[in-house]
């Protein structure tokens, strides 16, 4: 039966607003989730699925990247269902001596902000990945405590446990319009009918904007896509994410507009590669392009020759929710009460969003977070 | 890139049979064909050494396609012809990439005509994944191009005269078969048969060749009787099987075991449509016809402007409506590139849409008798593995039922069904008559599994050494 009221109703059911309905519910809240799609049937379920720190700037960016690994640590205690969350560390590829510089300046940041990185010679990287190419590879930046998940798995298992915790999950259930009185909320409108409450959590990642606007909040989240390769199933062979340096570079560097590729690899648990990743601005299309398939083929057989033989069996392109100072909106905002942000991770919403789920449910229960969320707020960009 | 006014997808009766109507017509074709010599899988041809001696192996429709085959090739000079050429994708920017040779291309066209074929009904049940089961084409292709049998004692087991065929080509390669089992309720509707066959004697010539050599070999036909289970020990040692009522459900106390070391199921076919969707054609459910296949005008095309698709490949109805289809579609692309006039190219789809509707006469009696009843998706049990490749079982598939998943694409990212090597070919066509009948399914029906290029496994290397097509 469909809820005339909640306490809380999150708008999203991607890793992000599934965490938050899961912690909600932990807390005792009477939350009520709604999610046009299926669960993790956006981004969510279409990413690299790397949970990881590496490539995390000074600041708040990496203070929310280590909070929200400890806080997968935490659900694979206390989920029932695995969602084959391994870390053996991850791995920042350098790929030419270009890179150098911007790795450095990198680490060295990071080592001054608190949260130093190791760099590693040639030598290590093929101990620990010996499949990459000796002539590629210069060296790399290692950290023990980067992994990878299976995201659409972990995102069932959050949506699994909100459900045995009370949490109402609704699927194919679109929120339409948001009752505001007075400058406060006081429901949501679906088309499977109107939930009354108090709290709304936007959730709605690339369509945070159009539940934004429900209210008259104009955020400025836009859509970026990124696209992958799977290949057949292989026995292990590669035990870390791999990333290349590409991405320190083009993130320094502005990769805005037209197709871009950086080398990404990794293992998933039924032993498929996932291997990408190209980028390109392509506004809320999903399709992939052939000359994203293949750059991404040639950028990882170049990196790893032995890929060559491996045969792609599917591809899939979603779009992440960017923002422009490629961070997060967390948190309340000025002028709608119990309307929170938890939107706009830029891709990274795998690795933060169980985090931002923690937060969120922190600011609504306790009105204080563990990380404070000022410079996260939707009023940074005014 | 030079853009090519007519691509063709397949080899096959439906491919070759536009491509020669629209290269006579004047018109640039390019024919891909994943095979290495046209003919498809009806008309498969033999590897070069092989002489076929006797081509009663083979039966008459194979006698008939050889004539096309000779025109195909008669037409060389206007028909290029890439052999071994698996086209992976077709992208929104109406190109589609194919491997050959090693290497991955890109070819741009202005028509494109899908003409991908069928294959086998895949039914799963207890057993079905023990070596010995085969399907009937499986068991027809090792007949035909390897000219080894299945087995020594095979049970055949399905529906439809392609069983019939099969048995046929067994017996004259030499071997012996136990039973035919035809799940399906022929007896009853002879009537019918002979009024939608009026005017196809042809056909009603052929089958009852057929029957008649299956009679004289002394092979018992068991009509309405399926195939419950497959047992043995790492192979194929006895079959259970039942006699069934008009929805494929077994009457009770009529099970027995047969002792046989081969199994064929031949269910009927089902479409291949991994391209058409993924050009984002529009598709409708047809369950006789091979599940979802294209929405199709007249003449032949697409929801999608330009993008055609003909034969089993759009609605399994065999080779003679795959030639009539591919004709029309031919001339329809001639006509649409200004290589012949409007009039002409009237009067000459008339003539074979008169074939069309004579063939669909006799097709639609014919399914009536085959659609596959209810009961046969009933065969699987808890711990029988639907997708092969994931080896996901029924009783997973059904807790993801349970938890409210109603559409396939929603199953696939639960369960992992769907996600392997094979990318639902084998899972996908009984996932969505089992999610069909589920209490709680969708008016709209449970969709597909949205296929992703590469549609086939393509190794890194060959897509890395991607070239532009000249």
């Amino acid at each position: 039966m469909f809820p005339g009221e909640a306490e809380v109703v999150v708008i999203g059911g991607g890793v992000i607003g599934s965490s938050t309905a899961y912690f909600l519910a932990r807390a005792g809240k009477k939350v009520v989730l709604v999610e046009k799609g299926y669960k993790g049937g956006e981004a969510s379920g279409a990413n690299a699925a790397f949970v990881w720190s590496i490539t995390r700037k000074p600041g708040i960016d990496i203070r929310l990247a280590m909070h929200s690994i400890n806080i997968h640590r935490q659900l694979q205690k206390e989920l029932d269902r695995d969602f084959e969350y391994v870390y053996n560390g991850g791995l920042l590829v350098i790929e030419d001596e270009e890179q150098l510089p911007f790795v450095e300046a990198h680490v060295k940041a990071r080592a001054e902000d608190g949260y130093p990185l190791e760099m590693i010679d040639a030598k290590q990287v093929f101990e620990l990945e010996p499949l990459l190419s000796e002539e590629k590879i210069i060296g790399a930046v290692f950290s023990p405590i980067d992994g990878t998940t299976n995201p659409i798995f972990l995102v069932i298992s959050l949506n699994l446990q909100a459900q045995k915790l009370g949490a109402k999950i609704f699927h194919h259930t679109e929120a339409r319009e948001i009752e505001v009185m007075s400058g406060k909320i006081k429901g949501v409108i679906t088309d499977k009918g109107t939930i009354k409450t108090n709290t709304v959590v936007n959730a709605a990642g690339c369509w945070g904007c159009f539940i934004g606007e429900m209210v008259g909040l104009k955020v400025p989240i836009t859509p970026f896509q990124l696209a992958m390769l799977v290949t057949e199933q292989l026995p292990p062979c590669v035990s870390h994410p791999i990333m290349g340096a590409s991405y320190m570079v083009e993130e320094d560097t502005g990769k805005e507009g037209g197709l871009g590729c950086g080398l990404i690899i990794s293992q998933q648990a039924a032993g498929n590669l996932l291997i990408g990743a190209s980028w390109r601005d392509a506004g809320y299309d999903k399709r992939i392009n052939q000359e994203e398939i293949e750059l991404m083929a040639r950028v990882n057989v170049e990196a790893m020759p032995s890929l060559k033989d491996v045969r792609v069996i599917r591809s899939y392109a979603n779009f992440f929710p960017h923002t422009d100072d490629d961070l997060p909106i967390l948190g309340k905002v000025d002028g709608v009460e119990g309307f929170i942000m938890a939107c706009g991770h830029n891709g990274h919403g795998i690795g933060l969003g169980p985090g931002s789920g923690k937060l969120i449910q922190e600011l609504i229960c306790e009105g204080i977070t563990s990380i404070p969320l000022d410079e996260l707020s939707l009023s940074r960009f005014n | 890139m030079k853009e090519s006014e007519f691509a063709i997808i397949g080899g096959g009766p439906g491919g070759i049979a536009a491509a020669i109507v629209a290269a006579k017509a004047g018109v640039k074709v390019t024919l891909l064909d994943e095979n290495e010599r046209p003919g498809g899988q009806i008309y498969r041809q033999f590897e070069k050494g092989y002489k076929v001696t006797d081509s009663k192996v083979l039966g008459r429709d194979y006698e008939k396609g050889l004539e096309l085959l000779r025109q195909f090739s008669s037409l060389s000079d206007k028909i290029r012809y890439l052999n071994n050429a698996t086209v992976w994708g077709i992208f929104k920017s109406r190109t589609l990439a194919f491997a050959r040779k090693g290497t991955s291309s890109s070819l741009s066209f202005k028509n494109l005509l899908v003409a991908t074929g069928a294959y086998d009904r895949p039914v799963p049940l207890p057993g079905w994944t023990l070596p010995g089961v085969f399907t009937a084409g499986g068991a027809q292709r090792l007949v035909k191009t390897e000219r080894v049998l299945p087995g020594e004692n095979i049970l055949l087991a399905g529906t439809g005269p392609l069983q019939l065929v099969l048995a046929h080509q067994i017996l004259n390669a030499g071997g012996k078969i136990e039973a035919i089992l035809e799940s399906g309720n022929i007896s009853k509707n002879w009537l019918r048969i002979l009024m939608g066959i009026w005017g196809n004697w042809d056909y009603l010539k052929e089958g009852w060749r057929y029957l008649r050599h299956i009679q004289k070999a002394g092979v018992p036909l068991l009509r309405n009787h399926i195939i419950l289970e497959v047992h043995g020990d790492g192979q194929v040692e006895e079959a259970v099987i039942a006699k069934v009522d008009k929805s494929w459900r077994p009457k009770p106390d009529t099970e027995r075991t047969v002792k046989v070391d081969t199994v064929c199921l031949g269910y009927g076919l089902v479409s291949s449509t991994e391209l058409a969707l993924l050009a984002e054609c529009e598709h409708k459910y047809e369950l006789c016809l091979g599940g979802y296949i294209p929405v199709r005008s007249e003449s032949m095309e697409t929801t999608v402007p330009g993008i055609y698709a003909v034969g089993d490949g759009a609605g399994v109805a065999g080779s003679k409506v795959a030639i009539e289809e591919g004709r029309i579609a031919g001339v329809s692309i001639a006509r649409s590139l200004g290589y012949i006039s409007d009039a002409d190219a009237s009067t000459r789809i008339r003539i074979f849409q008169k074939h069309l509707n004579k063939f669909n006469r006799l097709r639609r009696v014919l399914d009536e008798m085959s659609v596959p009843g209810q009961g046969l998706y009933e065969l699987a049990k808890d711990d029988t593995v639907l997708c092969r490749c994931e080896e996901i079982t029924l009783k997973e598939i059904k807790k993801a039922l349970a938890d409210g998943t109603i559409q396939a694409k929603d199953l696939k990212r639960m369960t992992r069904i769907g996600m392997g090597a094979c990318e639902g070919r084998m899972c996908g066509p009984a996932l969505i008559e089992i999610m069909r009948y589920q209490p709680n399914a969708s008016p709209e029906g449970p969709g597909y599994l949205l296929p992703r290029p590469s549609i086939k496994p393509i190794a890194l290397g060959v897509i890395a050494a991607s070239k532009q097509e000249e």
